[in-house]
């Protein structure tokens, strides 16, 4: 299962010093304030890589088990790697290791997330600005966008097979990612 | 502090991030903070932050965990503002 997370920083950035120091501490503990002091400088982007990189490893996690989870907290991100404007991190949720991808832009933060193990999951992204596609194009073919009986998006290839998609927008974007039929 | 009286400064606190204002004109104990008043996720996060300066109360993760609902986030705050009396 993939999620995916899309922080528009302008909005984000609106939050005072204060409130991005409150909002980083709620939702992280100390060890990981630790690996994002040392990953980015600005206290905003601190506290969006988190937010992301946990919100995108939610969603992949929730679209498994079904559950709700308002904990943060129970959320760990175990380690940062920063190459450039990318940021690769592992977390942890429910026993389970993901793998985190996330782009930092001068607009927007968008993270990737997906279950470890096995062989690496391909996926693929779209930025899709304002308006939500009808599908992708894929391999010379159009993928309709269709919803399952839980109203979650997915793309059909044929009757025995379809990717699970994870939609997220934020601000002006909105962001699609979905992992290859057979691996999602 | 009544529930009434918390329930209404509480509207005020939600007000801000709320994208469904129909619901919003609409609410009720059981409307559900996500799913009926579309409030972003990462609000949340900001309306625990702005309910613990407003009331002076403290929330804990296990608290704010339970408040998927208005009447769900009336009912601890006012348990801990009876704890602070």
């Amino acid at each position: 299962m993939i999620g995916n997370d899309l922080i528009y920083l302008p909005l984000w950035q609106k939050r005072s010093l204060k409130r991005q120091r409150q909002f980083l501490e709620r939702i992280t503990v100390p060890a990981e304030q630790s690996l994002l002091e040392a990953c980015l400088k600005e206290s905003a982007l601190q506290s969006a890589l988190a937010w992301s990189i946990k919100e995108a490893t939610f969603k992949a996690w929730h679209r498994e088990s079904g559950q709700r989870l308002l904990r943060p907290k129970d959320i760990l991100i175990k380690h940062l790697h920063k190459r450039s404007d990318k940021v690769e991190s592992n977390v942890l949720l429910s026993g389970f290791n993901y793998l985190c991808v996330s782009d930092i832009k001068n607009k927007y933060i968008h993270s990737i997330s997906f279950k470890e193990g096995g062989k690496r999951l391909q996926f693929w992204r779209q930025y899709l600005g304002q308006k939500r596609p009808k599908g992708v194009q894929q391999d010379g073919r159009l993928y309709e966008l269709e919803h399952d009986s839980a109203g979650r998006p997915l793309l059909r290839k044929n009757q025995y097979c379809h990717s699970t998609v994870s939609i997220s927008h934020d601000g002006p974007y909105q962001a699609m990612v979905w992992a290859i039929c057979g691996e999602s | 502090m009544t529930k009434e009286e918390i329930q209404k400064e509480l509207k005020g606190l939600i007000e801000p991030y709320v994208q469904n204002k129909e619901a919003f004109e609409d609410l009720k104990a059981e409307t559900d903070l996500l799913r009926d008043l579309k409030i972003n996720s990462a609000h949340l996060v900001d309306i625990i932050l702005d309910m613990e300066e407003a009331f002076d109360i403290e929330i804990d993760d296990e608290a704010a965990e339970k408040m998927m609902t208005v009447g769900e986030a009336v009912a601890i705050t006012n348990k801990l503002l009876q704890e602070q009396e």
